[in-house]
């Protein structure tokens, strides 16, 4: 960094870009406090602020004293580093600037607390040392980005993209993202910067007008320091930030996209949660089963952990209901589910749970869930779909102990059961209008036997797990039939081969078709029976493996009962056994082992068989990723040899601006251009045969605007100077500045002049990249220059 | 001279504004995928603001007066001239992110698009307030002609530079480049060779009077001007009048018909037809270097064309130099100027099939009646008619000197040459100076040879 060097090499002394810094800084702090809804109190905001109000005056200030451009990352890194220190190294840093080898191990141990406790906290989060450590690293990354873009690559209208980070962000964890009221400020400031940034270029080439005895002058008024044209930039960006809020609160939700599914995937932190069904098998995924959670229950069999219910139909997808939170539905005292009349008995138990690895909104609770105690945050519950969701809290590490009610109805209760569902449970016989015909079929053959919708779903939940049906992990993948869909459970009851997704969709469709309202309802089974043995109950180990997806179907005067079609796994519940069982409630103790349920199942006892089933249901998301994924990868590629011509055309006119040789490179860049639309150039041809052949081009020809073909001939002259000139020579009368506004005319004409297809093909397939670059030639036929 | 004017075309986006259209093109899409709220107010914003940015451009009208002036207003090819524009606000509101850039016919080069200072709003008053401003730019016009210069285009950028329109502004004004007048050696006809009498003698030849006729004096007059003998005479103190003198006359004939050209026959015609044009620059070219020398040597000057007038179009009867259009005259000092205009915009008659009115009766009567004038043809490409009526004219002619551009065909010269002309072949431009001595040597010759012979046969 030797000063008199860089003074030197600079042409004139680089001005100081203080509006622009200026309104960097503004448009960063606005968009810094975006942040706001995902962090507790201010302190992160100030700290954000001081390191980026150092970074970007620091590199303001350095490039006014004259530091080399290229060296601004370097000296915007130190100084970012420095701040850092001086903030979080606790003085250990030499004079608490500069970072010793122990102030780096300190940032270690704070940036891996800090992440830690990203995944661990629910928002808005205490901002803790380590959270504040990669909150003010990351906006002075920012800063020098943008510093970067505005100031040092001068495309300050690209300076938004980095500042749109902090603005994003809270859209990636809470769900509706950042308010609108710091979207609109963030607007805001970036229409200040690139007023402030457009006033200042054009201030700057009013103040430096073209030199030259020929240049044009402009003779008074004198210049007035005003704020400009307030009003037409006030009209312009208030239509602008006030159409695009309108438009954005005003435009319907994205069907399949939008907030009732996906949206809630948001809400998870990082962590290893749990998703709807159609990214169920995201979760399943993981390399190795991590634990989930584990309890101790007074109930037997253990129950299913219930997490979430999808029970709503979007387009032809199963998705949960978007309930409004109600924060005065406390959690120690939940009413009873829906339906549940004094004749059904019931026995009450209760389950210590505690969460090991489960990052969700949604509580896993036995049904039905009658008492949670022991919770930290805000937790409500939903009746209708017996689920206890939070807002801002997630689950990770809570403990808490569950009292639920075990249903017990009796097959005699469950035959009268009545078919005159109430309103709020006949939305739940909803069924797309576009279903394969064999849906309908192959449930009216099921159950034509039928007496009573119980004995209906009997028959239905009996014909799934009969041996028709086999539990294969492989043939979703394979035939290409995944989620949970109406056309994926037509394809399923075609194939007959499926896994639990596949099994709860069918039942809960078919149930639909023949009139019992069915949903589905996500959550773990009961788990492996650990060896360890306290205060007289089993410990129950449940991980990711375990979830697990089974269809509920409503009874009037019951309500919702689990059913089980998925053969092998799980159990089947006591009140779907044969009508003459007469088993007392508790009676199948032995029927569930210790590792029984995921013995049975052949898709957890081998994990890849688990990971590869797992890549089925989350097929849906995969597909549209993977079309992302190929659209941005076929835009690159597309975008590949513009991208290399403008990149060459821009090396060129660098080299004309800064000669020597400026007429050779302004004539390599005028020949290509032709080539790129579509003439001919040959390689015997003297320029001046080619000039002559350039001048019969419809843009040159028309006399619009300029004198282009006087333009191009000056072109001609130079290069022909250059070319059979006396090396070394000194070109008269051609400032290399005038040869490079000839050459963007002469380029610019052609380019006007060409028919639109051609202009397209020169834009993204440029012919001329097929064509040697000049250093190449210069190389082969050394006596051409 | 004023006034707004409607857009020349669509409001149009500038990379920037493109960039954001397709950036927040991009963010639609991802709002597609994500249905993220935060996301499609950002892709409205970015989408939204470039569309107002356009129509805001588009709509607002630029209210401006310009005036437009040349220093010099006449210029001769390869000099400079400065164009000085005055655009004035005409708006109740300032102005503000305009770019000018002048526009003219083609061969007048005129500066890219640079930035207009902020204008105030309307003041009234006179044009130098915070609501006008002057913008000036030099102009080296490369050909002669008359040369159509504006309208001027302002561009107006909306204030986040996202999109821009242009609009043309003011009338556009002619500017007249003159041919340029080569110097050429020598003092009036005389000068090469050392016959320094070849001026005398031709003053005789032009009957030139140079009779003194005293006045009597008046205050002011300088004494050296005193008359004596006619003092004596009179008795009181006389004074030497102004020389009286009627000055020399020469006369140009320039061939502006060309009728000698063949109608372009489809095909290969431009290459011929080029070669015409040019030998007819080189041609306006001599006229020019030849009368401004004239001139210089305080001859008046008749100028001929062999074509329809194009210097005196109203007084002419469209049959052409010889066949009845008055000659037009040039004097000494306002002539040169008027000379050059009228060449800048001379330009060869487009060819006409021959046929229909039969060719008129030469009226060389009128010239061959005065005495001899020195006379110099300029001729591109004459046909036989106009080298029989030249070398009628020739007898009227002392010297007759005919400068052969070489495009003239052998047998009209061969024509001119028995008839008593001088013929100088001139190829280019640069051979101006060189055909001019060279032509002086012939009149020389010629004007001795006359005074040796006396008064050549008619």
């Amino acid at each position: 960094m030797s000063r008199p060097e860089a003074a030197t090499r600079r042409r004139r002394p680089f001005r100081a870009e203080w509006p622009v810094t200026g309104a960097l800084l503004l448009l960063l702090l606005v968009a810094n406090g975006a942040l706001g809804a995902l962090l507790q109190s201010t302190t992160w905001w100030w700290l954000m602020a001081f390191v980026s109000a150092t970074v970007l005056l620091g590199l303001a200030g350095l490039r006014r004293a004259g530091l080399a451009e290229s060296l601004a990352p370097v000296a915007g890194f130190g100084i970012l580093l420095a701040t850092l220190t001086l903030l979080f190294g606790g003085g250990t840093g030499l004079l608490w600037l500069v970072p010793s080898l122990e102030t780096l191990a300190r940032f270690g141990r704070l940036v891996d607390s800090g992440m830690e406790s990203i995944q661990q906290q629910g928002t808005p989060a205490d901002p803790v040392p380590g959270i504040l450590l990669l909150l003010c690293a990351g906006a002075g990354v920012i800063a020098m980005m943008m510093h970067l873009l505005a100031i040092t690559l001068r495309v300050p209208a690209l300076a938004g993209l980095p500042a749109l980070v902090p603005v994003a962000v809270p859209g990636l964890i809470v769900d509706g993202g950042a308010d609108p009221l710091s979207l609109v400020l963030t607007a805001i400031a970036f229409l200040i910067l690139l007023r402030v940034e457009v006033r200042v270029r054009r201030t700057r080439e009013a103040e430096n007008p073209p030199a030259g005895p020929h240049a044009p002058r402009v003779v008074g008024p004198v210049r007035r320091r005003g704020p400009g044209p307030l009003w037409g930039a006030m009209v312009v960006g208030s239509i602008g930030i006030v159409g695009a809020l309108l438009l954005s609160v005003a435009t319907p939700a994205v069907p399949g996209g939008g907030f009732a599914g996906t949206g809630h995937v948001g809400t998870l932190l990082f962590g290893s949660g749990v998703t709807p069904l159609i990214n169920l098998g995201q979760d399943l995924r993981r390399p190795q089963s991590s634990a989930a959670l584990h309890y101790r229950t007074s109930a037997s069999p253990p129950p299913y952990l219930k997490l979430l219910t999808l029970d709503n139909f979007v387009g032809a997808t199963w998705m949960a209901r978007v309930e409004p939170s109600r924060p005065n539905e406390n959690v120690e005292d939940i009413a009873l589910p829906q339906g549940l009349s004094s004749q059904v008995a019931t026995r009450e138990t209760t389950t210590q749970i505690v969460i090991d690895g489960v990052a969700a909104r949604w509580l896993p609770t036995p049904f039905a869930p009658k008492k949670v105690t022991g919770l930290v945050g805000d937790w409500y519950w939903d009746r209708s779909t017996s689920t206890i969701a939070s807002a801002n809290s997630i689950t990770r590490g809570q403990q808490y102990t569950v009292t639920a009610l075990e249903l017990a109805p009796t097959p005699e209760q469950l035959r009268a059961a009545g078919t005159r569902y109430p309103v709020g449970i006949r939305r739940n016989l909803d069924l797309p209008v576009n279903r394969p015909a064999i849906i309908d079929q192959t449930a009216r053959d099921v159950t034509s036997g039928a007496i009573s919708p119980y004995d209906a779903a009997v028959a239905l939940q009996t014909y799934l797990r009969g041996g028709e049906f086999s539990y294969d992990t492989d043939a979703p993948v394979a035939e290409g039939y995944d989620g949970g869909g109406v056309d994926v459970v037509g394809k399923f009851l075609e194939v007959k081969r499926g896994y639990c997704v596949h099994f709860a969709s069918a039942m809960a469709v078919m149930a639909r078709s023949v009139g019992i309202p069915a949903r589905i309802a996500i959550g773990y089974l009961p788990g492996s029976r650990s060896t360890s043995y306290i205060e007289g109950r089993d410990r129950f180990n449940v991980d990711a493996h375990d979830l697990h997806a089974w269809p509920e179907l409503y009874f009037g005067g019951i309500g919702w009962l689990a059913f089980e079609p998925t053969p092998g796994r799980g159990t089947v519940p006591a009140y779907t056994r044969a009508t003459d069982a007469q088993v007392p409630l508790g009676g199948e103790v032995g029927g569930l082992s210790t590792a029984a349920p995921r013995n049975a199942d052949p898709g957890a006892q081998n994990p890849s068989d688990g990971r590869r089933a797992a890549t089925s249901p989350s097929g849906g998301s995969d597909a549209t990723r993977n079309l992302t994924a190929g659209l941005a990868a076929v835009l690159i590629v597309l975008m590949l040899p513009g991208g290399a011509r403008a990149l060459r055309r821009q090396g060129r006119r660098r080299r004309v601006r800064a000669g020597p040789g400026s007429a050779g490179w302004a004539w390599d860049e005028l020949v290509d251009t032709a080539v790129d639309h579509g003439v001919r150039v040959r390689d015997t041809e003297t320029p001046r045969e080619l000039v002559a052949r350039l001048e019969l081009l419809p843009g040159l020809v028309s006399p619009t605007a300029g004198d282009h073909v006087a333009v191009l001939r000056r072109l001609l002259v130079a290069a022909e100077r250059q070319r059979f000139g006396r090396p070394g020579a000194a070109t008269p009368g051609e400032a290399p500045a005038g040869l490079a506004a000839d050459l963007d005319q002469v380029t610019r004409a052609i380019h006007a002049g060409a028919s639109w297809p051609v202009r397209i093909r020169a834009i993204v397939l440029p012919a001329s990249l097929r064509r040697p670059s000049r250093v190449a030639r210069n190389g082969t036929l050394p006596a051409d220059a | 001279m004023s006034s707004s004017r409607r857009p020349l075309w669509f409001p149009r986006l500038t990379l920037r504004g493109g960039a954001f259209l397709g950036v927040g093109a991009l963010f639609l899409v991802q709002y597609l995928f994500t249905g993220r709220r935060d996301i499609l107010f950002v892709a409205c914003l970015l989408l939204l603001v470039p569309v107002t940015a356009a129509a805001y451009v588009a709509i607002r009208p630029v209210a401006v007066k310009v005036g437009r002036a040349f220093r010099p207003a006449v210029v001769e090819a390869g000099r400079e001239t400065i164009v000085s524009l005055t655009v004035r606000n005409l708006s109740v509101r300032p102005l503000y992110g305009l770019r000018w850039r002048d526009t003219g016919a083609p061969g007048l080069t005129a500066p890219g698009a640079l930035v207009l200072p902020g204008l105030d709003r309307f003041e009234g008053g006179r044009d130098n307030g915070a609501d006008a401003v002057r913008l000036e730019y030099s102009l080296i016009p490369r050909h002669r002609g008359i040369y159509s210069s504006g309208p001027l285009r302002l561009e107006r950028y909306d204030p986040f530079g996202l999109a821009s329109s242009e609009w043309a502004v003011g009338e556009p004004l002619d500017l007249v480049v003159t041919p340029t007048a080569t110097p050429l050696p020598g003092v009036g006809l005389t000068g090469a060779g050392g016959d320094g009498d070849a001026r005398e003698r031709l003053r005789h030849l032009n009957h030139n009077s140079d009779e003194l006729i005293a006045r009597e004096y008046r205050p002011g007059d300088p004494l050296r001007r005193v008359n004596w003998p006619a003092t004596a005479r009179h008795g009181e103190i006389m004074v030497r009048q102004e020389e009286h003198r009627s000055n020399p006359v020469a006369r140009i004939v320039l061939d502006t018909a060309l009728r000698g050209r063949p109608a372009p026959p489809p095909g290969q015609g431009p290459d011929r037809r080029f070669r015409h044009d040019q030998a007819f620059e080189v041609a306006v070219e001599l006229v020019a270097s030849v009368g401004v020398h004239l001139l210089d040597a305080g001859f008046r000057l008749d100028l001929v064309e062999l074509g329809p007038s194009q210097f005196a179009a109203r007084t002419g009867t469209g049959r052409g130099g010889l066949r009845g259009d008055p000659a037009v005259d040039f004097q000494a000092a306002g002539g040169m100027r008027l000379l050059l205009e009228g060449l800048a915009g001379v330009v060869p008659l487009e060819p006409v099939p021959a046929g229909g009115a039969p060719p008129a009766p030469a009226r060389s009567g009128g010239y061959a009646s005065q005495l001899p004038l020195p006379t110099f043809a300029v001729l591109v490409d004459i046909d036989e008619q106009d080298a029989a009526e030249l070398a009628a004219l020739g007898a009227a002619a002392r010297p007759a000197v005919a400068f052969i551009l070489d495009t003239m065909r052998p047998p009209a010269i061969e024509t001119l040459r028995d008839a008593g002309w001088r013929c100088v072949p001139v190829r280019s431009a640069r051979d101006i100076p060189a055909v001019w001595l060279d032509a002086a040597r012939a009149q020389g010759a010629a004007t001795g040879a006359a005074s040796f012979t006396g008064r050549e046969p008619g």
